[in-house]
């Protein structure tokens, strides 16, 4: 709401429009919260010196006056308190089309950064944004996010308020949550909770799950309720296998070394990481995506699954050879 | 007929008035064609009747600059009617987003979000704009790393962006890092695209029309010619095949469309618009048996390719 009104005395002045002003002195009560016949004469009042008591049809000619300059001004009823609500204004935000592909670009690259509470935060100041945005931005920034920011997974539509669960992990707590799971369809996974993480535009809770001995991740926006959480910090170590890899013709920054690795040794050409891998799924994952630059080095265990999952994949293109 | 409404015409012109140079800086000449092109007003006023309005609106609170030339002779509303209430963590995250755009390195991202900043103050009251500016001053080193992401890397962006505004052929020679020549290639720039740790550009052939990705680490040589191509360019079509949980769960990348919708419910045929290759195939190892390249031909006998030769790794030190 703007700030800057003081009480005027207006039949001193004769060089303005009183009735204009009467109108801004609505305006700005409307842009506080809604408000009925009484409360607008007594503003005006307050306002103005020697404010007369308006009519009924004149505060009506005054709201009609901003609803035709584009004020949405809901009509008094009982439903409403019989008060005026204030639904929208005209007072838009205009932004350019620059300007916004470099917000939408910014959002995209703190995705890519895995960054989640920044794309929280992100997502929260743009969605609040977007009532202020004239309609022409709205829609290139509505199109420009369709388009680039597809993937993204709305967090509104997160059943639990992301930072509680961000505390349960930060404490270890066990939870016990209902899971739509794409597969299996909705069930109750309990787990050690430990971190929250953002992959692909997508959120993912992270934890131990003492039943199958292995570290689960679990997509935020399907988690459908929280069953039970444990009162006390929970302190079961997750169980990890220490695997180490060769990557070659790589580049320790591009190739991502993640907070489980450490590089072991490092010449011009080569790298050798040790990771301690928790979710052997994702391990298996990163692995495959390095192509023929990575070589696993032991444990014989993971090295033989690798090679298994690599002979799948061959006899894939060799059974369908023909395509 | 639609009943017109009644309301007062004079207030409504000065409220007219306050919604456009909410929008835009504006003179009184201005202001009178904005009168006139209304359906609720159409017709012109005197300057001095404009000055009643400008002078109404400036005792109901609203600064309104007087026309000078520093502001062009026009109206300039320095505060929006409205504000916005941004929450300490909401002005937090605006710096930060800040930092974002300075640490691309381009002068356009920065510009942009500095005029965003701009526009984004004049719906903020004096104390947030103090907050915000506070939390510049604090935030600019802690957000370090941020900021010097891709500093090594400045000039050669910059180059790159002056040819992409430019819009000229260009040629580069590069070096990819398992590869021991250098090659060098004509093309049309398209954009800047910034990966975790690395820029690349995304760029037009103009061999082949077909558009590609090119870490710019790997240039080592890049001039602007003095001629322009014109606006074809082909993205590269890649269909592959996704089965199981994959499947079910898949949700399409940017320039992805699904385009068979297998019969049966395990299966998904995806076509993939890309301008970055090697990103996509390493995308779609990580799918392992799940995924299979179907077409074209080049890029799923590099599938095959990569496939045999990681296989290898593990036979050769076998033996």
């Amino acid at each position: 709401m703007h700030s800057g009104f003081e009480k005027q005395k207006l039949n001193k002045l004769d060089n303005i429009s009183v009735t204009a002003f009467r109108i801004i002195s609505i305006l700005n009560m409307l842009l506080k919260g809604p408000c009925n016949d009484a409360q607008i004469n007594e503003k005006l009042r307050e306002d103005i010196e020697e404010s007369r008591e308006l009519s009924k049809d004149t505060i009506c000619i005054y709201l009609n006056t901003l609803r035709i300059l584009g004020c949405e001004i809901t009509r008094p009823t009982k439903k409403n308190n019989y008060k005026y609500i204030l639904k929208s204004h005209p007072f838009k935000m205009t932004l350019s089309k620059n300007e916004i592909e470099t917000l939408v670009d910014i959002r995209k690259f703190v995705s890519d950064l895995n960054e989640w509470k920044t794309a929280l935060e992100t997502d929260r100041i743009l969605h609040s944004l977007l009532n202020y945005l004239c309609d022409d931005a709205k829609i290139f920034f509505l199109n420009a996010k369709k388009s680039s920011l597809k993937r993204e997974v709305n967090s509104e539509n997160f059943f639990h308020e992301i930072k509680q669960l961000e505390s349960y992990c930060k404490q270890n707590k066990v939870i016990t949550l209902l899971y739509n799971s794409p597969e299996a369809g909705e069930k109750n996974i309990t787990l050690v909770s430990e971190k929250i993480t953002m992959e692909n535009g997508a959120f993912y809770l992270w934890g131990y799950s003492e039943e199958l001995e292995t570290t689960m991740y679990l997509r935020i926006d399907r988690i459908l309720d929280i069953k039970s959480i444990s009162l006390h910090k929970n302190f079961i170590k997750p169980k990890a296998v220490i695997v180490r890899y060769k990557l070659s013709n790589c580049c320790p920054l591009s190739c991502g070394i993640a907070e489980n690795e450490s590089i072991l040794e490092k010449t011009s050409n080569e790298l050798i990481i040790e990771a301690a891998v928790t979710n052997k799924f994702k391990f298996f994952q990163k692995i495959l995506s390095y192509g023929h630059k990575c070589t696993i080095i032991s444990p014989e265990e993971i090295k033989n699954e690798i090679v298994i999952k690599l002979e799948k994949m061959q006899r894939l293109y060799n059974d369908n050879c023909c395509v | 007929m639609e009943k017109r409404l009644k309301i007062s015409s004079t207030a409504y012109r000065v409220l007219l008035l306050l919604q456009k140079l909410n929008e835009k800086n504006k003179n009184a000449d201005e202001l009178n064609e904005l009168f006139l092109d209304d359906p609720d007003v159409e017709r012109i006023f005197s300057k001095d009747v404009i000055l009643k309005y400008i002078s109404t609106l400036r005792l109901a609170g609203y600064d309104i600059s007087r026309p000078s030339a520093s502001n062009n002779y026009c109206y300039e509303l320095n505060k929006a009617p409205v504000l916005i209430d941004f929450s300490d963590e909401e002005i937090r995250t605006l710096v930060l987003l800040k930092s974002y755009a300075e640490g691309f390195q381009q002068n356009k991202h920065i510009k942009n979000y500095y005029s965003f900043l701009e526009k984004i103050k004049r719906y903020m009251c004096k104390k947030q704009i103090e907050k915000l500016n506070e939390q510049i001053t604090i935030q600019e080193k802690k957000d370090e790393q941020i900021l010097n992401k891709f500093k090594n890397q400045s000039d050669l962006i910059k180059k790159i962006e002056q040819y992409l505004n430019e819009n000229q052929n260009v040629e580069i020679k590069y070096k990819l890092p398992e590869e021991e020549k250098e090659k060098l290639i004509i093309v049309k720039l398209l954009k800047l695209k910034y990966k975790i740790n690395e820029v690349a550009i995304i760029y037009c052939d103009l061999i082949s029309n077909q558009m590609n990705c090119l870490k710019i680490d790997y240039i080592s040589y890049i001039k602007q010619l003095p001629s322009i191509s014109g606006e074809k360019q082909v993205l590269c079509s890649v269909i592959f095949k996704l089965k199981g949980k994959l499947a079910k769960t898949y949700r399409p990348y940017e320039g992805e469309k699904i385009t068979v919708p297998s019969l049966k419910s395990h299966e998904l045929t995806v076509t993939a618009y890309c301008d970055d290759i090697e990103t996509l195939l390493k995308r779609l190892l990580k799918y392992g048996e799940n995924c299979e390249v179907l077409y074209p031909k080049q890029i799923r006998n590099n599938m095959i390719n990569t496939i045999n030769n990681a296989l290898k790794n593990y036979t050769t030190a076998l033996l």
